[in-house]
């Protein structure tokens, strides 16, 4: 029995409106940090089969920049944060000089994106844990540049052994005045989390 | 036109020529493809997780262990004969260079698929493992060529055929 057949609609309402709060404050953390205007988009919350991966995109080939970040403790799951084309617009905005090059990122570079990973995630995860009342702790993020499937894939592949399925929370960031809808953040939660969760939350 | 099947993460295909298999964004999965070069029968497994531990499974294609098998019935069905069967290898990364499991999780669906191709008897022609870059491959039944693609310098893509 798969943690994720009791997984109904309300639930999946719940987890929107968790990760509503939670980004937000990302939302809020990412704006004080580049002092621009951040709009987010409603959550789109999905039980994906992993399988499917692949054709959830519309470019899943794409070079994106992939920072995701474990937290632990009453609740296991990542938090993914992936910025394409703005990428280089933050960096110049944080750094002053942006990069051709994402894929060759000096230390000072790749340290502003696991900063931004660190902080972002970090506000989102700490309104998930004020919500819930569950003790939450998260860890140092790392980073790749690659494909977006890839990136993806690879962070659900540890709940894989169990599941098949997985829920991805998807959020969207648009920074204000860049052209392109900005960073993406996706959670991604343990399977075994998932009853704890909506216990937490009275369901 | 030519024909194309995109196989997802832990799916397998067989397929007769003429035919093109591909799958996208191999990180420490691997991609096996093999092929009969006589009858022209071919096929691709994405494989996730080096073992099944010997449970029942509802998707036997994520797991090197049980999935290479089953693929292997698969063409025979299509006429494959199973001793003559050649195989290419792609995939196995490490992407996240801290991260010691997904690190191990790589080199270890490596070692198993090259263990689980040896048991079934099928020589490795050629392979493209190991490293720090995701891959996406396309087969093609007809010639058995291998393209990868990853993500290389300059943000531009890197292809190379074997």
């Amino acid at each position: 029995m798969s943690y994720y057949d009791q997984i109904q609609g309300t639930h999946m309402d719940m987890l929107k409106e968790i990760s509503n709060i939670g980004t937000g404050n990302a939302a809020t953390a990412l704006s004080s940090m580049t002092s621009k205007k951040v709009e987010i988009t409603v959550p789109n919350v999905s039980l994906v089969e992993i399988s499917q991966i692949p054709f959830l995109f519309k470019d899943p080939e794409k070079v994106t920049v992939g920072i995701p970040i474990m937290f632990h403790g009453d609740l296991n799951g990542k938090i993914l944060l992936f910025d394409t084309e703005p990428a280089r617009e933050i960096l110049e905005l944080l750094l002053g000089f942006g990069n051709e090059d994402l894929t060759v990122m000096d230390e000072m570079q790749k340290s502003v994106f696991t900063e931004i990973c660190n902080i972002v995630c970090g506000s989102y995860i700490v309104a998930l844990s004020q919500f819930t009342n569950l003790f939450l702790n998260s860890e140092v993020p790392q980073i790749t540049v690659d494909m977006l499937t890839a990136i993806i894939a690879e962070s659900c592949l540890e709940y894989a052994v169990e599941e098949d399925r997985t829920i991805l929370i998807e959020t969207r960031f648009h920074i204000e005045d860049q052209s392109v809808i900005g960073a993406y953040l996706f959670l991604i939660l343990e399977p075994a989390s998932i009853p704890k969760l909506l216990e937490s939350l009275g369901m | 036109m030519e024909k194309k099947t995109i196989i997802g993460i832990g799916e397998y295909k067989a397929a007769i020529n003429p035919m093109t298999l591909v799958t996208l964004g191999l990180g420490s999965c691997v991609g096996v493809c093999l092929r009969d070069p006589r009858q022209r029968v071919g096929g691709m497994i994405h494989v996730m997780l080096p073992e099944s531990g010997g449970k029942s499974v509802t998707k036997p294609g994520k797991y090197a262990d049980v999935g290479i098998p089953l693929l292997i019935a698969e063409m025979k069905k299509l006429g494959a004969s199973p001793t003559a069967l050649e195989a290419k290898i792609a995939g196995g990364a490490a992407m996240f260079k801290s991260d010691k499991s997904t690190m191990e999780v790589g080199r270890r669906n490596i070692d198993s698929v090259k263990q689980i191709l040896k048991q079934c008897g099928v020589p490795i022609l050629s392979e493209e493992c190991g490293g720090s870059r995701a891959r996406s491959i396309e087969y093609s039944v007809e010639t058995g060529a291998l393209m990868i693609r990853k993500v290389g310098g300059g943000e531009k893509t890197e292809i190379l055929t074997i």
